[in-house]
């Protein structure tokens, strides 16, 4: 199964060994890498009602699954601590990779909002698949990720005739991928 | 065939002094096999257990020290290894080998126990939809924002 996720749900999920059933760590926040669109792992918090920041990464490589309650891991060794995890994964935590409040324009520059959060899907292979967007002339809602999307820090562009495609729900966004899918333009 | 609810708090006796020490208070499981008793007393492994299936549960041996303390699996989140919440662990059927031969969740619903993986202090593991068979009703709906692709 399975499902799509905004970032903000998967914030807090509980990271669990799937060996012993134990959860061993809470999922802060995601690590997006803009310039290639991936998740490239999660930031840590302790467990608990005064848990604090951990400072070991969780990079996605070590994931096994991403669902609808929780990420799972194959044992506690995927937890790393920074100094051992894969580049891509500390440079994003350190750049402070976040694209909430980039921009959203259109490729002939028409403003239509701002990026509120993205949206991942789940399951073994867990990806950004598009955007949560808001405060803007498109109205609230979800755009998927096309070829031709270009984000960084400061701003997403996407195709001209986007503002067309704002989905007002994740199931509207999942119909939305399953076309894009089928075209064969992802 | 015996029930976890049934068997969790049933006294514990020990075969070389028949002494009730202790109580079953929960199951140590792997791969839809129960491999021990917890007890307040310790572990007891289930080739040291006579039957599963009186009033009481006899052992040969003695118990090994369990460092962790955990409370009692009924009533615990139930999660497939893709990390999707199945529901709450309300009962397993324990045959009197050990194998578990399905379990029941809170809703009702029934997973045959072959898919049981490991009982966690957080959750009970069990394997991933689609070869987890889920019976007795329509699967839940995804929670609020969440969405099948």
């Amino acid at each position: 199964m399975t499902a799509l996720l905004r970032g903000n749900d998967v914030s807090g999920f509980p990271v669990v060994d799937v060996s012993t059933g134990d959860d061993i760590a809470e999922v802060r926040d995601l690590i997006f890498d803009p310039s290639q669109g991936v998740v490239s792992g999660f930031t840590l918090g302790k467990r608990g009602l005064f848990g604090g920041r951990r400072r070991e990464v969780l990079p996605i490589e070590a994931v096994r699954s991403v669902g609808t309650h929780a990420v799972m891991v194959d044992s506690v060794d995927a937890i790393s601590d920074p100094a051992d995890a894969p580049q891509e994964v500390t440079s994003g935590v350190e750049r402070s990779a976040d694209v909430t409040d980039d921009m959203v324009v259109t490729e002939s520059g028409r403003q239509l909002g701002h990026v509120r959060d993205v949206v991942l899907s789940g399951g073994g292979t867990p990806r950004v698949v598009g955007f949560q967007i808001g405060g803007g002339p498109a109205g609230d809602g979800f755009v998927p990720i096309d070829t031709h999307t270009a984000v960084s820090a400061s701003a997403l562009i996407v195709p001209d005739g986007f503002e067309n495609r704002v989905r007002t729900d994740l199931t509207g966004l999942a119909g939305d991928l399953a076309e894009l899918d089928r075209g064969g333009s992802r | 065939m015996t029930r976890l609810s049934q068997l969790i708090g049933q006294p514990t006796i020990s075969l070389a002094d028949a002494e009730q020490s202790g109580r079953v208070e929960g199951v140590e499981i792997e791969r839809g096999r129960v491999t021990g008793l917890r007890t307040s007393d310790g572990l007891v492994e289930t080739s040291a257990i006579r039957t599963f299936e009186g009033d009481a549960v006899t052992y040969d041996g003695s118990p090994t020290a369990i460092d962790t303390k955990a409370d009692s699996p009924l009533g615990r989140r139930v999660l497939s290894e893709d990390g999707d919440e199945l529901g709450r662990l309300a009962d397993l059927d324990i045959a009197d080998d050990g194998t578990v031969t399905s379990m029941m969740l809170e809703d009702g619903r029934g997973i045959e126990g072959s898919a049981l993986h490991v009982i966690g202090s957080y959750a009970v593991i069990v394997a991933a939809l689609p070869d987890t068979t889920v019976t007795g009703s329509e699967l839940p709906p995804p929670p609020a924002g969440a969405t099948p692709a």
